[in-house]
């Protein structure tokens, strides 16, 4: 599905070159769901940029369904993630100026070029949303806009979902209930999830971890026998 | 088409939530005041044509020595437009003993096409307006000419070998009011022409085709006739000059459209800062519709909807307003425009509309090229800003996109450019100016108290943003200031430099004999009056013996006496407002001519002392030589002449008198005794077109001042957009001091001071530039000493401060009423 080979970044800045990542390698089998964790400034953002293809990389490559996108010029690579990739952002990123069903419809009608407001009304309702559809972005709790935001990651039925710190900016409860809810709805959907966070909790419920330390991979767990058994081990 | 529902969506959102405000605003304002503008001077120019068709008696004349090639008639009436066929002649009208030389229109039942013919039986007193030719034996004459040849109204004349019988006499004709018509009119039917025989091989006759109806036909005429003309034949009243007073309407024309497009250039600016705003707030946006897929020119194409949407509904407003000010315009000039101002012509609505949107896209393009520059990746990471473009390119569009609006309304490129290039140069001495202004503002406040001081250095910060403001503010009151300096001054001068009694008649047309009796009632009555100048008509054939053409070689300009008749005259001195500029003062009379000519005429024809000019009077041809070079004052209101001949040389030809004098309001009765006792002189009433042409300036000026609203709107909206700009800092700002313990006075104050010092620095600008741009009108244009206007350098900044600091207060108002929680919890 998904396949990271010898992926490099490397920036300039005022103190010289500053390489961000190393030599990343890794792959992800369809459906799988993978957490990338690490500390603050280890990279985290950085691969998934690439691997989302929003930014290239120094050397290396990323291919998702055999597509190598880090070969794809800018506009191909938008193409690309309009018709494959979903995201959700730490800070919900929604629209301001649309109201939460046109937020959700909106990535749907940009694959097919035409109103998806039925779809989206669906969604909205699996996220316990259905009766916040004419509402604006800043008429809603954080944890709403950030249901909004899965229901829009999930609308155009993505084959990979992207997530950055999903819970970073919720409280402790509210987090809990959006894990369970994108949990839920990428299982029954069976798409490939890649999440970013650095919430130890979290990271167990997904079936596998890859630890970044300074840009490069400290661990990467082969996906364990029973994802019960690791929940546990995390808590532990 | 996604990007069509999508960018609604977006617009409509940014719409209500006051994103597109000051963007709508500025369009709003700068089509406004261009349609306002452009319709007025569209129905302007239109209505003088039609007046120029009354006076021409049709919307066109084929005009010819031959009769016109019935092709054009066909062309003419296939196109749908009414014509009339006219045979012009001069030949002498005989009664009795008594003959003049006259002028024959002879004309078919369709005339005249335009204009009024009206026909009296008494001099002086209202007649009929007539349509049609007098019945075949009947003619219609200039009252004048009854006096003329000695007899009553239904008297004979003889025309040719044909007796006519005069039944009616021409109060009005189409265009007959023309100062020096010289022999007098008389008006008969075609069919009668043969009968006189006048029409012989070798006369000279002027076959005219007149033609009227629908503007789009008469375009299509005159594209069709063009080529079937031949070297003799001329169409007059496609381009025909104005009349009269054309020229001070024009000069309000100039005005009107100066202030339209400093309204354009102003809005453009504001709409400028608020679309860089508009994008720097959307660069999220883009960044998100980037990684659901969106190519990077789908989110230009949908930020450029988006801005054509707010632009389509700014030039709507604009054009709305517009038409209710140019109706507004129309009622306050009624006096002065042609009687019937015809309605405003919906293209011009339509292309003021698509200009609005085409300086929209070309000032915001700047703003829309970073909007689709934004990576993806700023999604990630917030501090990736977008490039930023060079300030050349941003100002390289906008002046290119201002000079493709200008070149589209003024169709003339020369002008375009020096409008841009001594804009450009205005705008640049203004920005330094205020560059110096604002560190004179940060020396001066050193010691001031801290709001002061936080508000001068609020200014600093922005430098770019302040700088324009100052400037566009400061434009914006220079032209108001200039324009009320000129106005005032140039209605009071002009009446100032007037000497008393400067003569406001003039009485030309006086037969030799009657000289002797009118200078004797001028003495009786204690009438001042200028010397009485004999005149005779003649043509400039000749310059030192050569065809004047040949003497003046290609791309001469030549000279207006090269294309029509001169007045010649002839005396010992020079008139009064004549000074020697070379030469001799005194001409001995003598019959070898020399003559003395104006010193302006000489530099255009390249004459010197010693030259020879030859000049055809009737039939004969005189050549003289140049004696002295004087210098005119034409505006003296005295007769004056291009060419002076010494006594003896023009004696033996038959000439006419002419005079000017003064006569009082309570002295006017004075005009009817002489109209009776000399009947066949002509009264210039000069006082009339002198109080016709004050009307004229004060109503014009009326009409810029209206205008100048827009002007000052434009420039607030500059203020606006930039106050919006500097918002979400000074909100975090106020919020933070208030935080820690700033009251609302102090953070009000600091807020504010801005504003103060603005309003301060470009009213001193204002009044810096206003001074030296009258100085260099008064003494380059005017040729008047300039004066200091000591109540500029204080109005002027009183005004700005009045005008800038409601605005700032407005714009600003959330900074005072949001509390601070609300702005540092949105960081
Ligand atoms: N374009 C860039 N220029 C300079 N430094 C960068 C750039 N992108 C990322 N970095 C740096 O690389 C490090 C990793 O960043 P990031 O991937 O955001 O880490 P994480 O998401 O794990 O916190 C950080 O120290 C960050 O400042
Ligand atoms: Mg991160």
């Amino acid at each position: 599905m998904l396949s990271v080979s010898h992926l490099t970044k490397k920036v300039s800045t005022y103190n010289g070159e500053l390489i961000i990542l190393n030599d990343i390698n890794f792959e992800v089998e369809p459906g799988e769901s993978v957490a990338i964790v690490g500390a603050s400034g280890s990279g985290k953002s950085t691969l998934l940029s690439l691997m989302a293809g929003l930014d290239l990389p120094s050397s290396g490559s990323v291919d998702i369904s055999q597509q190598r996108i880090t070969d794809l010029a800018e506009d191909q690579r938008a193409e690309f993630r309009a018709n494959n990739v979903g995201f959700i952002f730490q800070s919900f990123h929604l629209l301001t100026t649309l109201t939460a069903l046109e937020n959700v419809a909106l990535p749907l009608e940009l694959k097919q070029g035409k109103s998806a407001q039925d779809e989206a009304k669906k969604l909205l309702e699996q996220v316990g949303l259905g009766d916040r559809l004419t509402h604006y972005p800043n008429q809603m709790s954080g944890g709403e806009q950030q249901r909004v935001a899965i229901a829009r990651a999930f609308a155009a039925k993505p084959k990979i979902l992207f997530a950055d710190e999903p819970t970073g900016n919720l409280d402790t409860k509210t987090g809990q209930h959006i894990a369970d809810l994108l949990f839920e709805l990428n299982q029954s959907q069976g798409t490939t999830l890649i999440m970013v966070t650095h919430d130890l909790k979290l990271a167990g419920r997904c079936q596998r971890q890859i630890e970044l330390s300074a840009g490069q991979v400290k661990n990467n767990d082969k996906p364990t026998e029973s994802n019960e058994d690791f929940k546990e081990s995390v808590n532990a | 088409m996604l990007s069509v529902s999508l960018a609604w969506k977006l617009f409509w959102r940014d719409w209500k939530s006051g994103e597109l405000r000051v963007l709508i605003f500025a369009l709003w304002i700068a089509v406004g005041g261009l349609t306002a503008v452009t319709l007025l001077v569209d129905r302007i120019d239109r209505g003088m044509t039609k007046e120029a068709s009354q006076v021409l008696g049709a919307d066109r004349i084929v005009s010819g020595p031959r009769p016109i090639n019935d092709s054009i008639k066909k062309t003419a009436t296939d196109l749908g437009l009414s014509i009339s066929n006219n045979l012009w002649f001069s030949t002498v009208a005989v009664a009795g003993e008594e003959f003049e030389l006259s002028s024959i229109r002879a004309v078919d039942n369709f005339f005249p096409l335009a204009g009024e013919l009206e026909i009296g039986d008494k001099a002086f007193a209202e007649g009929k307006i007539t349509q049609g030719a007098p019945e075949s034996g009947n003619v219609w004459v200039s009252p004048r000419l009854l006096n003329l040849l000695n007899i009553e109204n239904s008297g004979q004349i003889q025309i040719g070998i044909k007796q006519f019988k005069v039944n009616g006499l021409i109060i009005k004709e189409p265009g007959g009011s023309s100062f020096f018509n010289f022999s007098p009119t008389i008006i008969m039917n075609l069919q009668d022409v043969p009968a006189t025989e006048v029409v012989q091989p070798g006369s000279r006759l002027n076959y005219r085709l007149a033609v009227s109806g629908e503007e789009s036909a008469l375009i299509d005429f005159d594209e069709a006739i063009k080529p079937e003309l031949d070297n003799s034949q001329r169409l007059l009243g496609a381009t025909s000059g104005a009349p009269q007073l054309g020229s001070a309407l024009g000069r309000a024309k100039n005005y009107l459209n100066l202030s339209g497009v400093l309204g354009l250039l102003l809005g453009g600016i504001a709409i400028a800062i608020a679309a860089n705003r508009y994008a720097n707030r959307h660069f999220d946006h883009s960044a998100l519709l980037r990684c659901m897929g969106l190519k990077k020119n789908q989110v230009l194409f949908t930020f450029c909807w988006v801005l054509l949407m707010a632009g389509f509904s700014g030039s709507l407003l604009g054009g709305i307003t517009g038409y209710f000010i140019n109706e507004l315009l129309v009622m306050s000039l009624a006096d002065l425009l042609p009687e019937q101002v015809p309605p405003p012509n919906f293209d011009t609505f339509l292309v003021n509309l698509v200009a609005g949107l085409t300086v929209l896209l070309g000032f915001a393009l700047p703003a829309l090229i970073r909007i689709r520059s934004v990576q993806p990746m700023r999604i990630l990471r917030k501090d990736l800003d977008p490039m930023s473009l060079s300030g050349w390119f941003t100002i390289g569009t906008a002046v290119f996109t201002l000079g493709v609006v200008l070149y589209w309304y003024a169709k003339n490129l020369t002008l375009v450019l020096a409008v841009i290039l001594g804009g450009g140069l205005l705008t640049l001495i203004c920005l330094m100016l205020s560059a110096g202004f604002l560190w004179l503002a940060h020396k001066a406040t050193k010691n001031s108290s801290i709001a002061i001081k936080f508000g001068v250095e609020h200014l600093r910060r922005h430098r770019s943003a302040s700088l324009i403001q100052i400037t566009a503010f400061g434009l914006t009151l220079t032209l108001i200031a200039t324009i009320l300096l000129v106005r005032n001054e140039l209605i009071e001068d002009w009446q100032a430099q007037l000497p008393e009694k400067a003569p406001n008649h003039f009485m030309v047309n006086i037969r030799p004999e009657e000289v002797e009796p009118l200078t004797q009632l001028f003495a009786e009555k204690n009438v001042t009056a200028s010397d009485v100048f004999p005149m005779v008509r003649g043509r400039v054939v000749e310059l030192n013996g050569k065809d004047p053409k040949e003497y003046l070689g290609e791309g001469s300009r030549g000279h207006n006496s090269l294309r029509r008749e001169l007045n010649l005259t002839w005396s010992d001195t020079f008139p009064e407002a004549n000074s020697l500029v070379e030469g001799e003062w005194q001409m001995e009379p003598s019959a070898q001519p020399v003559i003395s000519i104006e010193d302006r005429m000489a530099e255009r024809l390249q004459l010197k002392l010693g030259d020879t000019m030859t000049f055809s009077v009737g039939s004969d041809r005189i050549t003289a030589t140049i004696n002295s070079i004087r210098k005119i004052e034409w505006d003296s209101f005295q007769p004056n002449f291009y060419v002076i001949f010494n006594r003896g040389s023009l004696d033996q030809l038959p000439a006419t008198y002419i005079t000017s004098f003064y006569l009082s309001p309570e002295e006017k009765p004075l005009l009817n005794n002489m109209v009776q006792q000399f009947p066949t002189v002509s009264v210039i009433e000069l006082d009339l077109i002198l109080t016709e042409v004050r009307k004229v300036l004060e109503k014009a000026s009326l009409a810029v001042e209206i205008v100048l609203v827009f002007v000052v709107l434009a420039g607030l909206a500059v203020l606006f957009a930039t106050t919006r700009a500097t918002l979400d800092e000074k909100l975090y700002e106020s919020a933070l001091l208030k935080t820690l313990g700033a009251n609302k006075a102090f953070v009000r104050k600091t807020t504010l001071v801005e504003y103060w010092v603005l309003g301060v620095l470009s009213g001193g600008l204002a009044a810096v530039a206003s001074e030296g741009l009258a100085y260099v009108l008064y003494e380059q244009v005017f040729k008047m000493s300039a004066q200091f206007h000591w109540w500029l350098w204080l109005g002027a900044p009183l005004i700005g401060l009045l005008l800038i600091v409601p605005a700032g207060t407005l714009g600003n108002r959330q900074v005072f009423s949001l509390p601070p929680v609300a702005i540092l919890n949105k960081g």
